[in-house]
């Protein structure tokens, strides 16, 4: 059995399947990318696999434990956590602060030595203070720190966004369209740094992406999504090349190395 | 270094001692006669109450407009312990009864707190919002229908032991605490919620305790004023703690500057001050009052202070440091000096 | 039996007042989103404006009563005033506030509610002083049911109907009304729409200033003493109504008004304290089975 083990998962809003029959197997440290056009249901997956919508049918086990029906909060816990392709931070809290609110769930300090602001409380503050700092190094923000979230450019806000959620030390880190309206540059930064951080943090990754040229040279493997479909899968170049892909996700003319 | 430190963290109490002293010596001296001592015990009053509601409407981003029923529950809790209870207790027992007095007054709406957030578990907003309302109004009602502790006629002859003393001593304990909570995981957890509740429970944060936390926390330092306010007047009735009184806070909360304790200071002094002010206006007093308020929430939306905070109500990154931060490249390694 | 009937009249009539009051305060929430707290003072507005109006017509009586013409023109006349009064208050206080949070919206109404209670309060001419209102309407009895009704209770209730009813059409089939749900739904693509939102908001808040002014007319015919402090409390219970019956939806606030109104009258008659407290236990009730009220729908946030 796999690390994370994703069984015949469908939701169903209404009448519409938004999501049909998923099926993932997922290694420990891989590093699998979903594609599919605008509303082929991939931001849908990501909400199961964290909890924001419950499956109609289907499983999902991670590390042996049955995952359906726990809370949002609870898949964090478990070591599933995400970005969102909508940028959500917690805009008026400065960029260490929103890194530190990712550590909440490992808090140790309690309630009175919060508001007593013991020793110890203070100790635990500022070790904390220097991992965050460690981190927001890693991913170039450690100078940024003291920002309002608010205020950071957007290529930032997409990085801060990441740092956070590697500050639940999770074993899955699902990125959701993590370059979606990125300039050039700040594209290739983050095509060098997906792969530094399934290194460096020893995570598997699972990620939703438009831009083929970000995700090919990166991704293990790829999953091919249409209308809540699984259509193809296999390693990138097996699905650039795959009839059914190219024609139906890509698209009549399309070229091998254009973006969707 | 360490000396600095020191003062640096006793100097906030430092202000309100000589503010104390200042206060009691202009007191004495016949500047100031009981009136305007009067009139500061209430505006200190109403900015333990002012940031207890901001620890839920301006931190936690949640929408309680019924704070003056935990302020009730508080006043009433007290007011039993002290004139009925201990009733008879020796005069040299007087002030460890108050006190007590205070606690239970405190837990008391602490206890009611939660049960009213529980339903914050399914409503959000607005709904939240109109049931605090409704959860103050019912307290108002059964406090009219408990004939043994006065009912509608209220309770009279509580001792007035309350005075600007242990009020400025309540007032430096829980601004103190509330400083210290919202610079820790609990205050960034809240602020999570506040700024965004998805993000929040995607990052492993339990919103419902956090939020549930939020309100039993205000809920007690609400109570706790209550008693406070019990014991400056003597004399309470569940009609002083009306929907109007619970707007009044709400008011001193967003013209100071929600999300900043400051801001609540700010906001409950100067609006418990200008209709004392004002009084010479005699009946136009309020219309003056109403237009300033409209005014400033018009031009001033963010309210007078805007968010900023006083340096010692806030904790930043340099004073975990004790003054400076180390340099991010070599974070966990040596200081900078 | 008699007494049932008796208290469903008496319901009726406080459920009408409170149904109109409810309908100013959700069409408000539909559209710009604000709880404005000074709705209940329009009321105030206009019974306590309906006193003065009546007493310059006072001359115009005939036998100690007005003639119905006369009676229909003092309602006119106060409803236009309260609609102008609450178009005002939107022009001047609400309208800066509208791209900022909705606290502060609501604390400036509470400034407004303020100001609307203390300035006539402060006129020499008005002050705090309780009045009682004039007899508008036939206090002619009849018994139903065996039950004792008066014609004005017949009159407040069949009014407070004909009003909702013709609300009812104006918002939905009319094209201010397919204005005003387009502006509730989407502000900014109304707009791109080349509808006028200041003048949908406008319009909004004068239909809900009328309301309250007519509702403020059958309060006072039916508990006949008028002061400027009457519209906070009423206020806040046709607001608990707008909730209970599910904010910003119009059938909803009749609802909603309805149902209170009734239980309250049947409350107060085992303890009037009760009666007060009904309606809030009733809301409590409500929102933890239904969280989004009777009629309203709860909306998701899309993730």
């Amino acid at each position: 059995m796999s690390f994370l083990e994703i069984t015949n998962l469908s939701i169903r809003f209404g009448g519409l399947v938004a999501v049909d029959d998923f099926n993932l197997s997922l290694e420990k440290g891989e590093l699998v990318a979903i594609i599919g056009p605008n509303g082929a249901g991939k931001t849908t997956i990501f909400n199961m696999l964290t909890g924001i919508y419950k499956p109609t049918t289907g499983s999902i086990v991670l590390d042996g434990e049955n995952m359906v029906g726990l809370k949002p909060y609870q898949f964090a816990r478990k070591g599933i956590t995400r970005t969102f392709q909508n940028i959500r931070l917690f805009s008026n809290a400065t960029v260490a602060d929103n890194v530190k609110i990712a550590h909440t769930m490992h808090n140790n300090q309690n309630l009175a030595k919060c508001m007593i602001r013991t020793p110890g409380m203070r100790k635990s503050e500022v070790e904390l203070d220097r991992r965050v700092i460690e981190l927001l190094d890693k991913l170039g923000l450690a100078d940024k720190a003291d920002f309002l979230a608010k205020n950071l450019p957007y290529g930032d806000q997409r990085r801060l966004e990441i740092a956070r959620a590697l500050m639940t030390e999770p074993k899955i880190l699902l990125l959701d369209e993590p370059v979606a309206g990125m300039i050039t540059t700040e594209l290739e930064d983050m095509a060098r740094l997906v792969p530094q951080i399934r290194r460096d943090f020893d995570v598997s990754i699972i990620l939703i992406e438009h831009h083929m040229n970000f995700v090919m040279p990166i991704a293990d493997r790829i999953k091919v999504l249409d209308f809540g479909k699984t259509i193809s899968e296999g390693t990138p170049e097996y699905v650039q090349k795959d009839p059914k892909v190219i024609e139906a996700y890509l698209g009549g003319g399309y070229t091998q190395n254009g973006t969707a | 270094m360490s000396g600095k430190r020191i003062i640096k963290s006793i100097y906030p109490a430092l202000i309100l001692v000589v503010l104390y002293v200042v206060i009691t010596t202009l007191r004495s001296v016949k500047v100031l006669n009981g009136y305007y001592i009067q009139v500061l015990m209430f505006a200190s009053i109403n900015i333990i109450m002012t940031s207890s509601l901001n620890l839920v409407n301006g931190f936690t981003g949640q929408f309680c407009i019924g704070h003056a029923g935990f302020m009730s529950l508080g006043a009433y809790g007290a007011s039993v312990i002290t004139s009925m209870v201990f009733k008879n207790a020796p005069a040299g027992a007087t002030i460890p009864v108050y006190l007590l007095g205070l606690f239970i007054g405190g837990c008391v709406a602490a206890f009611f707190g939660l049960l009213i957030g529980i339903p914050s578990l399914k409503l959000k907003g607005d709904y939240l919002a109109i049931v605090t309302l409704a959860f103050g109004e019912i307290v108002r009602a059964l406090l009219r229908l408990m004939k043994p502790i006065g009912g509608a006629r209220g309770m009279i002859g509580i001792p007035m032991i309350s005075n600007l003393g242990w009020i400025f001593l309540f007032l430096g304990i829980v601004l103190y605490a509330l400083r210290n909570l919202i610079y820790s995981p609990f205050g960034r957890a809240f602020i999570a919620i506040r700024d965004n509740e998805i993000a929040a429970d995607a990052m492993g944060i339990n919103t419902t305790f956090y939020k549930i936390t939020s309100f039993v926390i205000a809920a007690f330092i609400a109570g706790l004023a209550g008693g406070l306010y019990a014991h400056v007047v003597g004399f309470i009735q569940p009609d002083s703690f009306s929907f109007t009184k619970s707007s009044d806070f709400l008011v001193y909360l967003y013209a100071g500057g929600s999300g900043s304790l400051t801001g609540s200071i700010v906001g409950a002094t100067l609006l418990t001050i200008l209709p004392e002010i004002l009084r010479f206006l005699s009946e136009w007093r309020l219309v003056i009052y109403a237009i300033i308020l409209v005014v400033v929430m018009i031009y001033r939306s963010e309210g007078l202070v805007g968010g900023k905070e006083l340096p010692f109500l806030r904790i930043t990154r340099k004073d975990l440091y004790g003054g400076t931060l180390p340099q991010a490249s070599s974070a966990g390694g040596k200081e900078e000096t | 039996m008699n007494y049932f009937f008796q208290y469903l009249v008496y319901g009726l009539q406080l459920g009408s007042v409170y149904a109109l009051l409810a309908l100013g305060y959700t069409m408000v929430y539909g559209i710009v989103g604000m709880i404005n707290f000074a709705h209940g003072d329009f009321l105030m507005i206009g019974a306590v404006g309906t006193y003065f109006i009546a007493k310059a017509f006072e001359g115009m009586r005939i036998d100690g009563t007005y003639p119905m013409l006369i009676v229909g023109l003092i309602i006119l006349i106060a409803m236009t005033m309260t609609g102008f009064v609450a178009t005002g208050v939107e022009a001047i206080a609400y309208r800066p506030l509208r791209n900022k949070p909705r606290m502060i919206a609501l604390i400036t109404a509470v400034g407004v509610s303020m100001f609307l209670e203390n300035f006539p309060r402060a006129l020499p001419f008005i002050g705090p002083n309780p009045r009682s209102f004039p007899t508008l309407f036939s206090t002619n009895v009849l018994k139903i049911f065996g039950a004792t009704v008066t014609v004005t209770q017949i009159i407040m209730i069949v009014l407070a109907v004909i009003t909702m009813s013709i609300l009812y059409y104006v918002v939905n089939h009319t094209k201010v009304g397919s204005q005003m749900r387009a502006v509730s739904m989407d502000k900014d693509a109304a707009s791109l729409m080349g509808i006028n939102i200041n003048r949908v908001i406008s319009i909004t808040f004068f239909i809900g200033g009328a309301l309250a002014g007519i509702s403020g007319i059958c309060y006072a015919s039916a508990y006949p003493q008028v002061d400027v402090y009457m519209g906070s409390w009423l206020g806040n219970m046709s607001f608990v109504s707008a909730v209970l019956g599910g904010i910003g939806d119009i059938r909803g606030a009749m609802l909603g008004g309805f149902i209170l109104g009734i239980a309250q009258i049947f409350a107060t008659a085992l303890n009037s304290t009760f009666g007060y407290a009904v309606g809030f236990i009733i809301l409590i009730i409500i929102l933890l089975v239904r969280p989004a009220g009777l009629m309203g729908k709860l909306v998701i946030e899309k993730v």
